[in-house]
């Protein structure tokens, strides 16, 4: 049959016109990918940093009092909007925002001869009386107490107004200083905590659940329902598993360990159910790998299965469940629906495994619930996660292809 | 060509039960606390809907649950919406609207022009033997004399004025300092590090009990301050009632009410911590400025259900 | 074989074959305990979700029928209402998760063919690599993206079309972000099943003068259609267990069905975080209810979509 010129470039046409729909529709999932990551480096990457992964989430407060008297300063240099002078105390206050988007007041500039450079912090009495300390630079500032009460400003009155309720006073009495918290270094740590802990429970049973079906076991009927439960937990929806957690394994840590509601430790032993099917997965995959002749030498040589087990066997089968244990932690990093439930959601800077705390992912929840959602603090905590989570992947494609390299 | 058919056919469907079924943007979207909650007992006695006090099939169809943050989160973004709050958390995203052409602001309720106000209330615990062996040592004796002197605390000008500037209200002019009275609490000088406070209770209080607990940690030793807000009606209940074993998830050690506590919620030491009052908010562009009760009524029973009802 | 006739020995032999037995032992324990855990979830949370039905340590009980046909969730005073109801949850869920097909399956099918056969090899394992990072985006991540991209975008659409929105919080907002988070699984899936198609097929028919698209479209994809629908299966059961994005962009409505892409929702998932740190007593066991329910919808649509597939399959096989 021949086919005409003119129809030939119709079809191809048609053709190109359908590849590009194709085409576009592929595309959208690279579009996704992109602008996830666009949206979340624009939103929270300013706010990543050292100090943000170190700092309290608790604001900590400290009461210092002035120990001069105000005095006539002048200032030489130019203020900016936001910036403004108190001539009687010689200090620049600054309207600013801090890490979850309040408005606070900042001091950014104590002058030389500024009398708030002689302060004492009024909650720490020794017997010399009060200890005198330094104000940091860019310290929030939460009221100013001056002449016995006579006058008070808070930072809700804005800087402008606390400078000029600062002038009108002689001496500060007390002035509350903030240490900005929002810091989400206790979150890290009950996420690194929880890697540790749940890794603990869950590789020996998983590995040695997995070595049981691959090696001893018989290819029974009990084998394969066995297998088949196994298999069941890997179709359970995350939040099931907060349910198991909250129904089984807090009322079994409070009774044995005697914690009073969610605890890191519920929180692990729920994961650990939930990485029980990776790390089996993986360990049986590494474990099918080695060839079956291995084992007769080993054992043809006098060792018993123990020994071919674990001298033979296992070592060879390391990099799987490595594989395995990697995507494991970074399905911990990622969870949160099974921690809310199994742990609960409460965000604390004294991370003890007895108690509740929160893990970065739940974290990032608690941040946007409440009345304003911190897309920032979400956007930074969703930087470190997927930084961690693509990392964890790379290495363990990495690992697949050393194995997949090595012959026997 | 079959599949592109099905899908635009698909979504002509989609429109056409959107455009019958939809809302065209006039609905109002009413926000209430729930049942629990002091600020919903008062704010429907005001209003005159006692009915809805503790009852919700009485509210208009469609009505949303929520928090004090919440219904903040949800007027700030829904332009819809309607939604009661506790004076002392207002702020710039959202409107407060005036009630019966009172402002609310701090003078109005003070001097009683503003009709919905009300007192903040806290409540500590009768009993402290928490391991139930009949005498109260160690760490439950800290937890109480902690508890004590915090009562002393909000009570001293440096209390009220911490109070003041998380917006409760207060007059700050009466009373002592903290340090004219922290003799009187040793307590204060040891490390409680290892001590944890647990605050429960309302949650239109939540903003100044956090800001007290901030400030106070820093005055008693650093003790753990731990917040689980969750209603006026579980101040009572984690204290001293249902829920005030050590083991229950409600349970509390300084819980706060925004309201009074009836006849069935007793406790040895409780009193009057700030004043605050009831503020009813819309979004920024709402063109509303002051609503009567009767209105408000009308809109939480659902009687009026469109904003243009209400021009 | 110095080593053998070092170490063997009666003793030795005993000791070994005492130490394969313990050893054994211990890796059937652990098979075991693996294994139960399915049941023990299946119990506990059967046992944990009747009880707010049954139980005698409530003050009042919850009807069941009218648990599972109510159309609201009124929580009454905290503790004693009987008005919960998951009837229209249910049936938004379904809602939520059909529409989020309508987005991924074409999306998904057509990535997987264009991976499969279509781009050259650097492009193909870019995009390889894109669907297996997009697939380990945890769900959170998609929750704040939801809500702070695609929640004002819909907004912004439903002012124009004149219709209301509460903030851009609404049903097609969760159904957009639904959909996003399938499209990795069924990509995968469905780039599999059209790779393994049998050569044959592909040659013949570009041999009997059909241009590579017209093959790929007409022969190729209804081959690899049971592996597809397996994938779309696999997507489903992700689709209705999700629960954190869910519950941050979809508004959290509390009663009626919704069918206006605008208006807020709720699934099954959402209710139960909703409001879970402060919950006691019946409000919090019911929730275990409501897991009951999300996994018995889950197990249906697994069966009726399987017995779905056995039936188009065979319709094929004639």
């Amino acid at each position: 049959m021949i086919i005409s010129d003119r129809k030939l470039k119709a079809r191809r046409r048609k053709d190109n016109s359908v590849k590009g729909i194709i085409l576009s529709f592929s595309s959208v999932g690279l579009l996704v990918f992109a602008s996830i990551l666009i949206y979340i480096f624009k939103t929270g990457g300013g706010l990543v940093g050292y100090d943000l992964l170190i700092s309290d989430y608790q604001d900590f407060n400290t009461d210092v009092i002035v120990n001069e008297v105000s005095g006539d300063f002048t200032y030489s240099s130019t203020l900016d909007d936001d910036e403004y002078y108190s001539n009687k105390w010689d200090v620049v206050l600054t309207d600013t925002k801090d890490r979850e988007g309040k408005d606070i007041v900042v001091i950014s500039y104590i002058g030389e001869n500024s009398p708030l450079r002689d302060v004492s912090d009024l909650n720490s009495i020794v017997d010399s009386g009060f200890v005198r300390v330094n104000i940091p630079i860019n310290s929030s500032v939460d009221s100013i107490i001056l002449d016995d009460y006579d006058f008070i400003a808070f930072s809700k009155f804005g800087a402008e107004t606390m400078v000029d309720i600062m002038n009108m006073g002689t001496s500060i009495d007390s002035m509350t200083l903030v240490k900005e918290g929002g810091g989400i270094r206790g979150s890290l740590i009950t996420t690194l905590y929880l890697i540790g802990l749940t890794l603990v429970i869950a590789v020996p049973i998983g590995v040695f659940s997995a070595i049981y079906i691959n090696e001893y076991a018989r290819k029974n009927k009990l084998t394969k329902y066995m297998k088949t439960m196994i298999d069941m937990l890997t179709g359970v929806p995350s939040i099931i598993f907060g349910l198991m957690g909250a129904a089984i394994f807090i009322p079994f840590v409070n009774g044995t360990i005697g914690t009073s509601g969610g605890s890191i430790i519920s929180g692990a032993l729920t994961m650990a159910v939930i990485l029980l099917p990776v790390i089996i997965k993986s360990t049986e995959e590494a474990l099918k790998v080695i060839p079956f002749d291995i084992r007769t030498a080993s054992l043809s040589l006098g060792a018993n299965q123990t020994q071919t087990t674990f001298k033979v066997i296992l070592p060879s089968a390391i990099p799987g469940i490595m594989t395995g244990i990697l995507l494991g932690i970074g399905r911990i990093i990622g969870e949160s629906a099974a921690l809310i439930y199994a742990i609960g959601a409460s965000i604390k800077d004294k991370v003890i495994l007895k108690e509740r705390s929160t893990t970065l992912a739940v974290h990032i929840w608690t941040a946007m619930s409440g009345d304003r959602p911190n897309f920032e603090l979400a956007s930074a905590i969703s930087i470190i996660i997927l930084g961690a989570v693509i990392i964890l992947n790379i290495i363990a494609k990495i690992l697949v292809k050393r194995v997949s390299k090595v012959s026997y | 060509m079959k599949k592109i058919f099905i899908l635009i056919f698909t979504l002509l469907l989609v429109t056409t039960l959107a455009a019958c079924t939809g809302n065209k943007d006039d609905m109002i979207n009413v926000y209430t606390r729930d049942t629990s909650s002091g600020t919903r007992a008062k704010f429907m006695s005001y209003v005159g809907f006692d009915a809805a006090k503790s009852d919700d099939s009485v509210l208009v169809d469609g009505f949303n649950t929520a928090g004090n943050d919440e219904i903040i989160n949800a007027v700030t973004r829904d332009r819809f919406a309607i939604g009661y709050i506790s004076m002392s958390t207002l702020s710039e995203e959202f409107k407060a609207l005036d009630f019966e052409g009172v402002e609310a602001t701090e003078e109005n309720v003070l001097n009683g022009s503003y009709a919905m106000s009300r007192n903040f209330n806290y409540m500590l615990r009768d009993s402290y033997d928490f391991d139930n062996n009949g005498i109260v040592t160690g760490d439950e004796e800290t937890i109480q004399l902690i508890s004590e002197a915090w009562v002393a605390y909000i009570q001293t000008k440096t209390g009220k004025v911490t109070i003041s500037g998380a917006n409760g209200i207060v007059d700050i002019t009466t009373g002592k300092t903290w340090n004219d009275i922290l003799d009187n609490y040793p307590v204060c000088s040891l490390d409680n590090s290892n001590i944890t406070i647990k605050f429960g209770g309302s949650d239109s209080v939540e903003q100044i009990a956090r800001a007290l607990s901030t400030d106070f940690s820093a005055k008693c030793g650093n003790f753990i301050p731990d917040h689980n807000h969750t209603g006026s009606s579980n101040a009572y209940k984690g204290l001293n009632g249902e829920n005030s074993d050590p083991t229950d998830n409600l349970f509390i050690h300084i819980g706060f009410a925004s309201r009074e506590f009836n006849s069935g919620e007793v406790g040895n030491i409780t009193g009057i911590m700030a004043r605050d009052a009831i503020v009813v908010v819309v979004h920024k562009d709402n063109n509303l400025t002051s609503l009567t009760a009767a209105q408000i009524k009308a809109i939480y029973e659902g009687s009026i259900t469109k904003w243009s009802d209400l021009d | 074989m110095a080593m053998i006739s070092k170490y063997v020995t009666k003793e030795s032999i005993r000791r070994k074959n005492l130490q394969d037995k313990i050893v054994k032992n211990i890796f059937f324990s652990s098979t075991i305990l693996s294994a139960s855990f399915i049941i023990l979830i299946v119990i506990f949370i059967l046992v944990k979700g009747i009880a707010p039905f049954v139980s005698s340590k409530y003050i009042s009980n919850v009807n069941l029928f009218d648990f599972l046909t109510g159309i609201k969730w009124l929580d009454g005073a905290t503790g004693i209402s009987t008005d919960y109801g998951v009837g229209f949850l249910i049936i938004n869920t379904i809602i939520v998760v059909l529409i989020s097909l309508l987005i991924s399956i074409p999306v998904s099918i057509l990535t997987g063919l264009f991976i499969a056969k279509i781009a050259p090899k650097r492009v193909r394992e870019i995009f390889r690599t894109v669907v297996e990072l997009l697939a380990s985006i945890p769900s959170i991540i998609y929750g704040v993206f939801g809500l702070g991209v695609i929640a004002p975008v819909i907004m912004n659409i439903a002012e124009v079309l004149g219709f209301q929105s509460s903030g851009g919080l609404s049903l097609i907002t969760t159904s957009i972000v639904l959909g996003m988070m399938t499209i990795p699984t069924i990509t995968v899936i469905s780039e599999n099943s059209i790779r393994s198609v049998d050569k044959i097929l592909e040659e013949g028919s570009l041999a009997l003068g059909a241009s590579p698209t017209q093959t790929q479209l007409k022969v190729l994809i209804p081959a690899a259609k049971s592996g597809i629908f397996a994938g779309i299966i696999l997507g489903i059961g992700r689709a209705l267990g999700e629960a954190t994005a869910v519950s941050m962009v979809s508004g959290n409505r509390f009663s009626g069905l919704v069918f206006n892409p605008f208006d807020t929702t709720s699934t099954l998932t959402s209710r139960m975080l909703l409001g879970i740190k402060e919950t006691t007593g019946i409000d919090y066991d019911i929730r275990f209810s409501v897991g009951l329910v999300l996994m018995l919808v889950i197990i249906l649509a697994n069966i009726i979509l399987k017995v779905i597939m056995k039936k188009v399959g065979n319709l094929d096989d004639n």
